[in-house]
């Protein structure tokens, strides 16, 4: 077929080394952006210790995970029921998001061995059991879990809503005439200028075909004046926005509870606890640069 | 002649076929010994396809994976194409069978085209000779940039890819369709080369 059929057998050598050396590179690339094992995103959860109370917990892991996760526990909260509730894919690797959801009893558990001077009760570490039989102990950041209000709080939060899982609102209205007297905001590990929070003492129409930006956050908590005046039935709102500023912040999870201090009409003070949420959704380039970070480290 | 090529015919057949009900009804093994059957029962009189016959061999092996589990090995790029749909196999059996088997298939339908050009020529059939020089090319520039690209299909989203993939995929058909009529078209007009009778040209 060709003049000198030789020239056939250096085609194919020459396409033989081509094709060898994209495959060697590509194969080292990708090695390269697998994981040694699963990792655990950093969090910081606060919650109530209440039946029912749900927060998420973030693992990033290899499609092609060789120690997959059979399941984790929450060492002292052991009858909390925990399952994987959503697998985000990417190229080489998936975000699982397991919910831990406290049960009556692993709730009344914790409420009735703890002593008072024991609240907050702060989880770091998790436990892991993988399917090949391995068990390995894995840092999460901190689970503080507080008690119950025993009291009812006479705000209530008839509509919340979040958005890209980086920011939200809440409504909150009032079941009496009440002073709202501040809003402590809990503890903001590592956070710095990343969460702002917007109060505003008129909440607008809500429209669902409207970006949240449109809808007005009100103004930066900080500035906002206590206390204030609220009447049975009128509304006032929390917004929240995380900024991210470095290239790894979704790596770091909160889930924070911002407590709204009120006073009744005959001087008794109650909180209401809303929640602040933020969710990772990194992208390719995001997650490449992580693995790479986590494989230096090690 | 005409028993061998229709061995060498309906092989490829088999191999070009997919009918899968779980497994491949049509397997590719069995295909790629049917051509190693055919290849050797003219190997006197066509040199090349004493190297042929075990390339052929050696592709019915790599090929027997694939029978019983589409998403892992034996297809090079369409086995690196079905198993990132299917999260199945592991890329390192993967690389290496694929390498092998792209490779395998390229140097068999290259020695049984270049075989049949050959005896084509020497008995004065220019129309076939043509006819597997053009398969051969085809064949050659569907699957060559393949093989450079699949690789990087482990990684990076290659844009057009399903129209890159539809592309080679018809023209990569029209070479497989002509090589299989060549295949009917040496079988009738090469049946009077002696089969026992050695062409004299050096591989």
């Amino acid at each position: 077929m060709l003049r000198n059929h030789r020239t056939f057998y250096w085609i194919f050598a020459g396409l033989a080394v081509a094709a060898a050396a994209c495959w060697i590179f590509n194969l080292a690339y990708y090695r390269e952006g697998q994981l040694e094992k699963p990792v655990f995103l950093t969090h910081y959860i606060e919650t109530e210790n209440d039946e029912g109370t749900l927060f998420d917990l973030y693992v990033l892991e290899n499609l092609e995970e060789e120690q997959q996760i059979a399941q984790i526990r929450i060492p002292g909260l052991e009858r909390a029921q925990i399952a994987v509730s959503s697998r985000s894919s990417y190229r080489n690797q998936e975000l699982v998001k397991y919910t831990v959801q406290l049960a009556g009893e692993s709730a009344d558990d914790v409420r009735f061995t703890a002593r008072s001077s024991d609240w907050p009760l702060v989880f770091k570490q998790i436990e892991v059991d993988y399917a090949d039989g391995t068990r390995s102990t894995e840092n999460i950041g901190e689970i503080h879990l507080y008690p119950r209000p025993s009291a009812e709080p006479v705000l209530t939060v008839p509509q919340s809503m979040s958005s890209n899982g980086q920011e939200g609102q809440s409504t909150l209205q009032a079941e009496e005439d009440l002073r709202i007297t501040g809003v402590d905001t809990g503890f903001e590990v590592g956070l710095g200028s990343r969460l702002e929070l917007y109060w505003g003492d008129e909440v607008g129409e809500w429209d669902f075909d409207q970006p949240l930006e449109e809808w007005g956050r009100g103004s930066l908590l900080g500035e906002a004046k206590f206390p204030m005046e609220l009447k049975k039935g009128g509304t006032t709102k929390l917004g929240y926005r995380f900024l991210d500023q470095a290239d790894d912040d979704w790596a770091t999870v909160y889930r924070l509870m911002p407590r709204i201090r009120t006073e009744s009409s005959d001087g008794t003070s109650r909180i209401l606890s809303v929640f602040v949420d933020y969710a990772p959704y990194p992208d390719e380039q995001q997650i490449r640069r992580f693995i790479k970070e986590r494989r230096e480290e090690s | 002649m005409k028993a061998a090529f229709g061995n060498m015919f309906w092989g490829m057949l088999i191999v070009l076929l997919d009918i899968r009900i779980g497994f491949d009804l049509l397997i590719d093994p069995v295909g790629y010994l049917l051509v190693a059957y055919g290849m050797s029962r003219i190997d006197k009189a066509i040199p090349l396809f004493r190297v042929g016959k075990w390339i052929a061999v050696l592709l019915a092996a790599v090929s027997i994976p694939a029978v019983f589990d589409p998403g892992t090995v034996g297809g090079g790029f369409q086995a690196l194409f079905e198993s990132r749909t299917v999260e199945a196999g592991s890329w390192s059996d993967i690389w290496l069978t694929s390498l092998l088997g792209d490779f395998a298939l390229m140097l068999l339908i290259y020695l049984l085209c270049e075989g049949i050009c050959r005896l084509a020529k020497q008995q004065g059939e220019a129309g076939l000779d043509q006819q597997m020089q053009g398969a051969w090319w085809l064949y050659f520039v569907s699957s060559a940039p393949m093989m450079i690209l699949s690789p990087f299909l482990l990684n990076f989203d290659i844009p057009g890819l399903f129209a890159i993939l539809l592309g080679v995929g018809f023209v990569g058909l029209i070479a497989f369709v002509q090589l299989l009529h060549g295949f009917r078209r040496a079988g009738r007009d090469l049946d009077e080369a002696d089969p026992q009778h050695r062409l004299d040209i050096r591989i």
